[in-house]
């Protein structure tokens, strides 16, 4: 087996949920902690999609698909409801951090907070 | 072949936007990894997702993303010199080699905070009153003092480093600006 | 200090690369394909059942419509928190724009120009993606979002605050209102006119719209909310 064979879908969507976790971890900016988020999400998208991929295969469109290689339609309609659920945790997160900004001047975790916190 | 280059893309993309260390650069290295991986669910055959990705991920969130940085993330420091009547490059250029790009520099290597700059003549009481600036450079004909807020953590930092940052100027004077008075007598 | 610092730093990352390679070891050794009895059952007959071509879209409007019940709940109350958060302590009408306020001479002319051009295509392409989202790929959601960018696209241009977004809030939540409505009277209770597939795509049709306006709304709610937090 050749190593770029091991460069699968749900390979690299394990590795991308495990960048994200690593920023979380490491990093100190909320923003960024926000970006690893999502892109944890996009490892877990990648993942479900190419779950049950088989390779020549067609989209699941059409009005009558029997004898074709089509992919499952399943995890499509359940990433693309997620899609808009993640969005709407970007918002809210981003929305929040410019609140703390603005009303207690934090930008950073373990930063700043007894200090400037109880002032404003 | 093209699905192992994507997946790569998608690898270095989220590698380069996790790890750098200017916050803009990433968000726009995130834009490009949404735009990537919206490639790879087409080539998975899921063309209503890939749909959904390139309009939300990429161009929604995107620019949520710049507006939120825009609003808050910023370090803002302003450079006083009474003297000068209109800022020219070449004082700009001298100014930035010694006191703007190193602070710029340790600012976004260990605060990561994006620092954003702005210069004028005014003079220290009326810019201490009426704008609300972070940090405050002010530079009296030979003499460089350098205003901010004790409470100020990001200041904190940079006064404790300040030997190592700025290594041009040897005198620099420190003042906090909550524990003098605003008439101007600076100790 | 730096010392344990360094330590940490040094425990997360070995704490990733071991929890990677854990499950990535787990993945390759016991994974097994298994059957899709799921998939089978949603693509065995969709068309006739449903009235829709595009089998996503069969899905998540009739055979998992619960799905979208929530999602479109969850996306109302990510609006609500966003505008719960940036209206915390003042009133909406304190962020008006005066007028004198916008003046184009921040925006590039070629951006103006090409905005304009662009304007009615985007438009276009998103009122598309919405109504032929039962035959082709597409759908209320990325129709929805595609409106939305037109709508920031059009902030590029006229960077104003003229919109009523009070208006717009309560027209999100009847229109979430009809969109828990449509599929309880449709689906649930079967109160169809016909059982026939022109019924089926008028339902597919009329939600599809639903769902995309709700996006729609939603999505630009959050944005200007989020573009004029503290009208800055």
């Amino acid at each position: 087996m050749k190593p770029l064979d091991f460069i699968t879908g749900e390979i690299v969507g394990i590795l991308l949920f495990f960048i994200g976790l690593y920023g979380l971890m490491t990093k100190k900016t909320i923003v960024k902690t926000i970006m690893s988020m999502s892109i944890m999400e996009s490892g877990i998208f990648l993942f479900y999609i190419t779950i049950n991929y088989t390779s020549g295969s067609v989209p699941p469109i059409g009005q009558d698909l029997s004898g074709v290689n089509y992919v499952d339609p399943v995890p499509s309609a359940l990433m693309i409801t997620a899609i808009v659920i993640g969005i709407g945790v970007t918002a809210i997160g981003l929305t929040m951090f410019m609140h703390y900004k603005q009303k207690h001047g934090i930008t950073h975790w373990s930063r700043n907070r007894n200090q400037t916190g109880s002032e404003h | 072949m093209f699905e192992t280059f994507i997946l790569l893309t998608l690898l270095v993309l989220a590698c380069v936007s996790v790890f750098s260390d200017n916050l803009r650069r990433s968000i726009i290295f995130l834009g490009a990894f949404s735009l990537t991986i919206a490639l790879a669910y087409l080539h998975y055959n899921a063309p209503d997702v890939a749909l959904a990705e390139a309009a939300i991920g990429v161009g929604l969130s995107t620019v949520m993303y710049l507006v939120a940085l825009k609003k808050v993330s910023v370090y803002d420091i302003c450079y006083i010199n009474e003297d000068v009547e209109t800022f020219n490059d070449d004082q700009i250029n001298e100014i930035m080699d010694t006191i703007v790009r190193p602070l710029e520099l340790f600012i976004e290597r260990t605060e990561e905070i994006e620092p954003q700059l702005a210069y004028t003549n005014r003079t220290l009481d009326l810019v201490m009153k009426e704008d609300d600036h972070d940090c405050l450079i002010h530079r009296k004909g030979d003499l460089v003092y350098i205003y901010g807020d004790t409470t100020d953590q990001v200041f904190q930092d940079i006064i404790a480093n300040l030997n190592d940052v700025i290594t041009d100027i040897s005198d620099i004077r420190v003042v906090f600006r909550d524990e003098v008075s605003l008439d101007g007598t600076d100790a | 200090m730096a010392q344990t610092h360094r330590l940490v730093h040094l425990l997360r990352i070995i704490f990733a690369v071991v929890g990677a390679a854990v499950v990535l070891f787990l993945f390759l050794s016991y994974s097994e394909q298994i059957d899709t009895p799921l998939m089978d059952y949603f693509t065995a007959d969709f068309f006739n059942q449903t009235g829709a071509t595009n089998s996503v879209a069969a899905i998540y409007l009739n055979y998992r419509v619960f799905d979208t019940l929530f999602e479109a709940l969850m996306l109302m109350v990510s609006v609500m928190e966003v505008i719960n958060v940036s209206w915390a302590n003042k009133h909406a009408e304190q962020y008006r724009f005066e007028e004198d306020d916008f003046n184009r001479k921040n925006n590039s002319e070629i951006v103006i120009r090409m905005v304009g051009i662009i304007y009615p295509f985007v438009l276009l392409i998103g009122l598309y993606i919405i109504i032929n989202g039962h035959v082709s790929p597409g759908g209320g959601f990325q129709g929805g979002a595609v409106l939305a960018t037109a709508l920031i696209t059009r902030y590029l241009v006229y960077p104003n605050f003229d919109l009523d977004l009070h208006a717009l809030e309560i027209v999100e939540k009847l229109l979430f209102l009809s969109i828990v409505m449509t599929p309880v009277l449709y689906v649930f209770m079967q109160l169809q006119p016909a059982d026939t597939t022109l019924s089926h795509q008028i339902y597919m049709v009329a939600m599809n719209t639903l769902i995309g306006m709700k996006v729609f709304t939603g999505l630009s709610v959050i944005f200007y909310r989020f573009v004029f937090y503290e009208g800055r």
